[in-house]
Order: structure tokens, then sequence, then C-alpha cells
């Protein structure tokens, strides 16, 4: 078995795939299903790159988690600038030119549970969870 | 008398027309507004301002899902600071009642709005029947009994709706960045197999090269005119072959590891390396087969290192020839015009040490002809049809009457016979014409050149 958590740093473009595999080593590892697997590993990287383009650097974390429901916790934080109207950004209807916002929409309908806090004074942080079935 | 009843009714039907105006006006405005609104709170906002403007409500509250199985979050509620819940969760009773009725008038969250709260009634926000994706609480309205029924179900049935067309939305935006992340994965995977297949072939490129460079050229040797065709299915290949001249003797070696590509290829290193330890040494074809089988099986567990091979030994000065076969396909002798097939018989190398090869002899004069191969021009196969021993044969007989090179003969003939086909085993051919002398250096012809990227 791996680690209960692990932490990546997200500075270079490689890191980005370096998190994703290790996110989908730890959902092997938890026993999710395939398509589970690479569903959370997609969402790894969209928010890791989300982290190079917008922040430049910044922290994914990976939970195991045992109660109350088996799974895997995966937390992104960066001290970046925020995202601006990410309440329209989540609802969807936020059109952006650059694609902004599509990761995290993405990523959010890729997992169980989503939660995001940003601002401008204090970075974004994103926290997701998929649960063993 | 008549007249003054007249006027009041007169009176109470112009304000009862101008209250349906003004609701109509509200209403149309409602539906405007709903119409643009991106976010959920704005339908919520929109509706309560109808709520309290138009139906003079004094308490009105929108709660709604995200999507159809997430909990129910406050969006408005009017006055400022009554005590409801943020959140009401989906297994909530309350929300159990509204999943199966279109309104409930009692209940803890009704209790919320306090004792103000005239004839307040809770009414279901549904996407699809039974689809319960929020509900509204209404209280207040001096509107009586049938009207007030009236001026609710339009009003539920336009926030219903823009709501229900916003979570669509959303989910399909969803969808589709889903769609498009995931395209963007692909797109990544893709270029690491791409990344990761060059740097295969190039391996494989290098391990060609090296490969070519072990098996070599022929000498060129007086009184003998050899040839050499080398065609691996791959870029590398399983078979092999050694040509030496030495004290007046040429011999000759082909072998077929089984299988072909990389992994039989890595054998054929190993079989020429016990090759070449023994070839010195062995005085005849059958002890040479018989030396190398022991180096191999003594070396490596049975079977791993399976192969069939024939060698040949030719007296340069007189022309007799002693050869040996291990499970190897027959040889070609073409004397006097005639061409044979000389099965060699012989068990694989490789299998247990201390196996005896039978050694066979025959003589060739000046202009005669030896010829080696492995099996994979005879297995040629288009369809169900095998090339085949006697085409073979033919081919090589054909070639060498005319004086022509019997390896590129019988090249040609395989591919006329598979008509586009592949083959589907590596080809390897060695021939001797017999006190001929070669006008040019012998050289090893090969149609598989490596594909242009890796060149």
């Amino acid at each position: 078995m791996g680690p209960e958590s692990l932490e990546i740093e997200i500075k270079v473009e490689g890191d980005i795939v370096r998190a994703r595999g290790a996110g989908r080593d730890m959902c092997r590892e938890l026993g999710l299903s395939e398509i589970n697997q690479v569903k959370v590993a997609t969402a790894i990287s969209e928010l890791a790159r989300n982290i190079f383009h917008y922040a430049q650097t910044g922290m994914i974390t990976l939970r195991r988690l045992s109660t109350p429901r088996a799974g895997i916790e995966i937390i992104a934080k960066d001290n970046g600038p925020g995202i601006p109207d990410v309440k329209l950004v989540l609802s969807g209807a936020y059109k952006s030119k650059t694609g902004m916002g599509k990761g995290l929409l993405g990523a959010r309908r890729l997992v169980d549970f989503f939660e995001i806090d940003t601002g401008p004074d204090r970075g974004t942080t994103v926290v997701l969870r998929k649960f063993v079935r | 008398m008549g007249s003054r009843d007249d006027e009041e009714t007169l009176r109470e039907r112009v304000d009862e027309l101008g209250a349906r105006l003004k609701r109509l006006r509200a209403f149309g405005s409602l539906r405007r507004t709903l119409r643009v609104a991106e976010e959920d709170e704005a339908i919520a906002l929109a509706a309560q301002r109808v709520a309290l403007d138009v139906l003079s409500c004094t308490h009105f509250a929108v709660y709604c899902a995200e999507k159809d199985d997430t909990d129910f979050r406050l969006l408005s509620a009017a006055p400022e600071g009554v005590a409801l819940p943020a959140v009401v969760e989906r297994g909530d009773p309350f929300a159990r009642v509204l999943e199966q009725q279109a309104s409930v008038r009692e209940g803890e969250l009704i209790a919320c709005l306090g004792p103000d709260a005239k004839n307040p009634i809770a009414l279901a926000l549904r996407g699809l029947p039974g689809q319960l994706i929020g509900f509204a609480i209404v209280a207040g309205s001096p509107l009586d009994g049938e009207l007030l029924d009236e001026v609710l179900d339009e009003l539920v049935f336009d926030v219903e709706s823009a709501l229900a067309a916003r979570m669509i939305s959303r989910l399909r935006a969803e969808e589709l960045a889903v769609l498009e992340i995931q395209e963007r994965e692909l797109v990544g995977l893709l270029r690491d197999v791409e990344a990761r297949d060059a740097i295969i072939q190039r391996d494989l490129e290098e391990a060609r090269q090296f490969q070519r460079k072990m098996l070599g050229t022929p000498p060129r040797v007086p009184g003998a005119a050899i040839e050499v065709v080398y065609m691996p299915l791959g870029l590398v290949g399983g078979d092999l072959y050694a040509v030496s001249a030495e004290h007046g003797r040429l011999r000759l070696f082909v072998a077929d590891a089984t299988g072909h590509g990389v992994r039989a290829s890595l054998t054929t290193m190993f079989i020429k390396s016990g090759y070449e330890a023994v070839r010195a040494t062995a005085p005849d074809p059958g002890a040479l087969l018989a030396a190398l089988n022991d180096t191999i099986a003594q070396t490596y567990r049975s079977s791993e290192m399976l192969f069939s091979a024939v060698c040949v030994d030719l007296d340069l000065a007189s022309g007799h020839v002693r050869f040996a076969s291990a499970a190897h396909p027959p040889l070609c002798l073409v004397r006097s015009g005639d061409a044979c097939l000389v099965e060699g018989g012989g068990a694989f190398l490789g299998l247990r040490t201390g196996m005896k090869f039978e050694v066979q002899e025959a003589s060739l004069s000046a202009g005669d002809g030896i010829y080696l191969f492995t099996d994979g021009f005879s297995e040629a196969r288009k369809q169900n049809e095998q090339f085949g021993d006697e085409r073979l044969r033919l081919a090589i007989h054909e070639a060498h009457m005319r004086g022509a090179r019997a390896g590129e003969a019988v090249m040609q003939a395989v591919a006329a016979f598979l008509d586009g086909t592949p083959m589907d085993d590596d080809g390897t051919f060695v021939g001797v014409r017999f006190g001929v002398e070669d006008d040019e250096e012998p050289v090893v012809m090969s149609t598989r050149e490596p594909p242009a990227s890796v060149r």
C-alpha cells in the first residue's frame, strides 16, 4: 500500500503528469474502478494545469479517506490571483475565450464532491472527493 | 339606487382589471428577466420581487438544488433576517413530502417563518414530474383562495421552468467541459505514446544496425560465388547466417530461432556467439552442431533457446560437401543441371545436451550450386496456399541454370506468389555456386529498409 497522503508540488509542466500518475496509482490501490481512476486522474490533471497556467506554482495533496466512506480526496491549493466570477464560471453560463473555467466545471462533473474557495487575497483552494462505491 | 350600485360594481371591476393588468405586466417582466438570468440567485430574486411587490406577500423564500440529487440551498428570503436554514438536505422529511405532493402547509421549515406569517405554504418546484429541484415558501398574501392559487401556480411554473432550464444548461456545460478536458487528456496521452514509440523505433533501428553488423558480409572466396538474402519480418529478425573460409574449406551456417521480432533477434546473438566459440575447432558439420547444442543447452533451460540450423562444409579444391541439419528445412543441391532438395533431419538445438547429428556427403563439380534457406520462403502463405518446397526448388533451379542469383529469384517468385500479402516470417537464403568466380564483392540483399522516419 502507498502512503496515506501525498503532496506534489506543481512548478513545471511535468509535475502535471506526475500528479496525475500519483492520483491514478492511489485510486488503483483504493480499488476504484478503471473508469473512475481515469476520471480522478483527469480531474487532477485539470486542477494541476489550472495551477500551472494561472498561479504558476501550487500544491496538489492526495489523501486516502476511510470514514465515513472510503475514497480519495484531492486538494489543489495555490496563492495565485484567484478566480473572478467563480459562481458564474461554475454555473456554466460563463463564455470564456481562453477556456478558463472549463477545467473546474469538468473536474466537478468527474467527482462526487466539489468545493472551492477563491479570492484575490487568498489564492484558490479546490477540494475534490471521489468515493469507492 | 341602481346607478350607485352600478357605479360601485363598475369601480370594483375597474380596480380588479387594474390589478390584473398590473399582474400581467409583472409576469411579463418576470419572464423576460428569467429568460436572461444566468444564475439561480437571479431567478429567485426576480420571483421574490413579484411575490412582494405584486402579490403583496409578507414572506417569500426559494430553495433550489444544483443537481437533481444534491441538497437544497436557500437562494433568496424575505423579509430580511427570517430564520430559515441555509441548506435543506434532500433526505429531509419536509423535502420528501414535497417530492410526493405539490404543496405543504405545515412543517418544521414553515414554522421557521414565525407566528406572523399568515397562511404559509410551501410549493414544490419540479424539473420533470417527480423530480424535485427546489421549493418556494410563501406567506401573507392578501389575495384570496382561488385567485391566489392561480397566481401562485403561474409563479411556480415560471420559476421552476427557469430553474430547470438553468440546471439543464449547467449539466450540458459540464458535460461539454468534461468532453473538452478529456479531449485534452487524450491529446496528451497520444503525445506520450508517440514519444515512447519514437524511442522504441530508435532503439529498434539501433538493434537492426547492430544485428546487421553482427551478421556481417560474407567474404570473397576464390572458386566460389556466394550470395546472401536476409529478410527479417520487422527491423530485426530471428534468422542468422554465417559464412567463413579457412584452410581451403568454406563453412556455411544458417539458423532460425523460434518466433521472430525482438525476442528472436536476441536469441540470434546468443546463437552467433555460441557458433563462433565452436566454429574453428569443430572438425565437421555434425560435430559443430553437437558442440553448439551442448553450449546452448548447458547454459539455458530446455526450450528457452530453441532453434533449427544447418551447417555445410565445402572443400574448395575438390568440391566435396559435408553437411548436417538440426530440424532445419531441406537444402537444395543443383548438380549437372538437376536441382534436388535434400532433407537433413535431426532434432532442434537447445533441447538437451548430448545430441548427435548425422553428417551427409555429396560432391560438386564446377558450375554446381548448394543453397541453404530458412522456412520463411516455402511457408509464405497466401490465403490457404503455401509457396511450398516445389516452387522454391523450381525458382532456384531456373535462376541457377541461367546464371542468375538464386536468392534474388526466390524473393521475386515469393513476392509474385504473395501478390501484395506480406510475408509472416523471417526469410534467409545463402547460396554458393562452386567453381565460379564472382566479379563483385558479395553483398547481403535485404528488401526491408527501415522506415523513413527513423532513417
